[in-house]
């Protein structure tokens, strides 16, 4: 099996079709820290895309609570237990991808979920990590927590599902990275919804072939962010371009905030996929618990997120996002506000760091009237 | 030292298994009987049989590494214009039904275009395809009972909307998808693993009936030299079977199967 070097396990590893990178990679940022699961980004996705009959139980963007919310039921776990303890030797991962560990006869290491496993997109909504004690009211910080993960195909480099598709019906897009199902060729083998570990390859029973997140690519062609990012209410997407490693360019907010300051990680590097979807973590979550989704680096990142505001750029660069439905690929900081720019140099959008704030008085004279806060 | 072992597998595998051939005999039957192939004919009772024994597929990925259905019975026969074969084996499940976890049970019978022996068993390779007539146990579904719809497999779905709702696969015209299915059968053509494609279909027929412990699955059709030159009156050839246990949930290459079996069309 070629041989190709995965940068988020920091190691070459095994992979069923030799490295071949797109000329563009598009990726998201996700703050956990902002994310609300007031689930607009799921309604805004699934009524662009999934609202036809065999699509009843399918969400190519979902968004669970964690530690106890999955979609389908337990995908990670399952995952995770297949697989067994793994080592990380600092940012190195010591331990076998999903394709290293792909037992005789198969091309990944990976399950069919049962019909069942997506009827429940919402089990463990809101539930918290444990009980919380008597008394714990009154002290200050809760020994119980829980986050929210908002859920999208990652278009990884390295895709499990294409590497697993016996008839090459799924490849990756040379000019974005965007990952795709040949609608024509596709036959509902479900190989792909095995492999998947992420569990965001979906089999429709009406058309009777697997469907999955196309990055809304009709809107990147045009040089706008997907419907999930530009409807996010709690402005916590970035969706952008994600430069090779050794091209790293620092005006670029993706890049920025992924390879520069290293604040958004991936979900499950371990897997080996080498997904593009990148996490800013939950800042209030147990260590152990951050690095096992999010790598070594989960405390480093969240080390740094906390002190954002002494970073004037890591600052400016998180506050593009959910500000333009353009596609950002580079910024700047003026004065005291953040710049965006399109692929054409337009500047899109300029945000302040600090909003302004007025004060008006209680009575307003012009219509006779008390100011009442209603909030 | 894999590849060696693959090889002489091979190689014994396409010459050893039936060396004499099995003799299709001319009947002088009339046309009907292939138009409207039916697997519980009695002209079936007064045919050859030939026991094929089937491996599980681990030649290439996705494998299957035990054989879940051992053998199938195979009977074939022509009246010169069309050729038939019927095809029974042991299944004490009917799958006929799809869904995330769900497979349905199947049956192919595959031809070389050339000369078998220069063709590998295995869909054929470059500059060597092959042709295959594949039936789906959900496809004789399909023409029996309609097309299946969500509430067929969740008789209690609930959907309040289907508004912008599209079908993507349908509007790209993927045969899979066909709802207005007229066949049971589909032809497909390859040339190596993964490469079978949607054919125009031939002048091909067939028709399963599934009895509590086996299926039995007839194939007919019309000899056509300009379409499969290996496949005529008089001629010595090949064929392949595979066969898919959706209980399984054997699909694409996990499946099992036969290689080359001679034939003498008489």
């Amino acid at each position: 099996m070629p041989k190709v070097k995965n940068w988020q396990i920091n190691r070459p590893m095994e992979y069923p079709y030799e490295e071949n990178r797109p000329k563009k990679q598009v990726a998201y940022i996700f703050d956990t820290n902002k994310c609300i699961e007031c689930q607009t980004c799921s309604v805004a996705c699934k009524t662009t895309w999934t609202s036809g009959k065999g699509q009843e139980a399918m969400f190519w963007n979902n968004v669970e609570t964690k530690p106890y919310g999955f979609y389908p039921i337990a995908w990670d776990l399952k995952i995770l237990e297949k697989l067994g303890p793994q080592k990380w030797n600092k940012e190195t991962y010591e331990g076998k991808t999903i394709f290293e560990a792909a037992p005789q006869g198969e091309r990944v290491l990976g399950y069919l979920p049962e019909d069942e496993d997506y009827t429940s997109p919402n089990i463990g909504e809101d539930e918290i990590s444990g009980i919380i004690n008597k008394g714990a009211f009154f002290k200050n910080v809760h020994s119980a927590w829980m986050f929210y993960l908002a859920r999208i195909c990652n278009h990884c480099t390295y895709p499990a599902c294409l590497a697993a598709c016996p008839r090459n019906a799924i490849y990756k897009r040379e000019e974005d990275g965007v990952v795709l199902i040949d609608q024509t060729r596709c036959r509902g083998y479900k190989e792909c919804v095995k492999a998947c570990p992420y569990k965001k390859t979906f089999y429709n029973i009406v058309t009777r072939v697997s469907e999955k997140c196309i990055a809304c690519y009709p809107l990147l062609e045009k040089g706008e962010q997907a419907r999930c990012v530009q409807t996010c209410i709690g402005k916590i997407r970035l969706q952008g371009w994600l430069s090779k490693p050794d091209q790293i360019d620092e005006d670029n907010p993706i890049d920025y905030i992924v390879h520069v300051k290293k604040v958004a990680l991936p979900l499950y590097p371990q897997f080996g996929l080498e997904p593009n979807v990148y996490y800013v973590p939950p800042v209030h979550v147990p260590e152990k618990f951050l690095k096992q989704l999010f790598g070594p680096n989960a405390m480093d990142a969240v080390n740094t997120y906390r002190k954002v505001h002494s970073d004037k750029k890591l600052l400016a660069a998180l506050l593009l996002f959910g500000n333009s439905p353009q596609i950002i690929t580079k910024f700047k900081v003026e004065k005291e506000e953040a710049v965006g720019y399109n692929s054409k140099g337009e500047e899109v959008v300029r945000v302040p760091f600090t909003e302004p704030f007025f004060q008006r008085p209680f009575f307003d004279k012009k219509n006779e009237v008390y100011r009442i806060n209603t909030t | 030292m894999k590849n060696l072992l693959k090889i002489i597998t091979f190689l014994f595998l396409i010459h050893g298994l039936f060396a004499d051939g099995y003799v299709i005999k001319y009947n002088n039957m009339g046309d009907d009987f292939f138009l409207k192939p039916n697997p519980d004919s009695e002209i079936w009772n007064k045919v050859d049989t030939i026991n094929v024994d089937l491996l599980p597929q681990n030649i290439t990925t996705p494998s299957l590494l035990k054989n879940s259905i051992s053998n199938v019975k195979i009977k074939a026969i022509h009246n010169k214009k069309f050729i038939a074969f019927y095809l029974e084996w042991n299944d004490s499940t009917k799958n006929d039904i799809t869904d995330v976890d769900k497979a349905s049970d199947a049956c192919a019978i595959q031809f070389p275009v050339k000369d078998y022996n220069s063709t590998s068993p295995f869909m054929g390779h470059d500059g060597a395809p092959v042709v295959i007539f594949h039936w789906k146990a959900i496809w004789n579904r399909d023409i029996e009972k309609g097309y299946v719809k969500v509430e067929d497999i969740h008789p209690n779905v609930f959907v309040e909307t289907y508004m912008f709702g599209k079908e993507i696969a349908k509007e790209a015209k993927n045969p899979i998808s066909n709802e207005n299915r007229i066949s049971p059968v589909e032809e497909l053509h390859a040339a190596g693993f993964g490469t079978s494609t949607h054919a125009e279909e031939a002048d091909i027929r067939a028709w399963g009936i599934k009895t509590q412990n086996t299926w039995k699955v007839v194939f007919t059709y019309k000899f056509n030299p300009n379409h499969i030159p290996s496949l005529k009156e008089g001629s010595n050839t090949a064929f392949a079977i595979a066969i898919w246990d959706g209980n399984n949930k054997e699909v694409g290459a996990r499946k099992n199967y036969a290689p080359w079996q001679q034939i003498k069309i008489e």
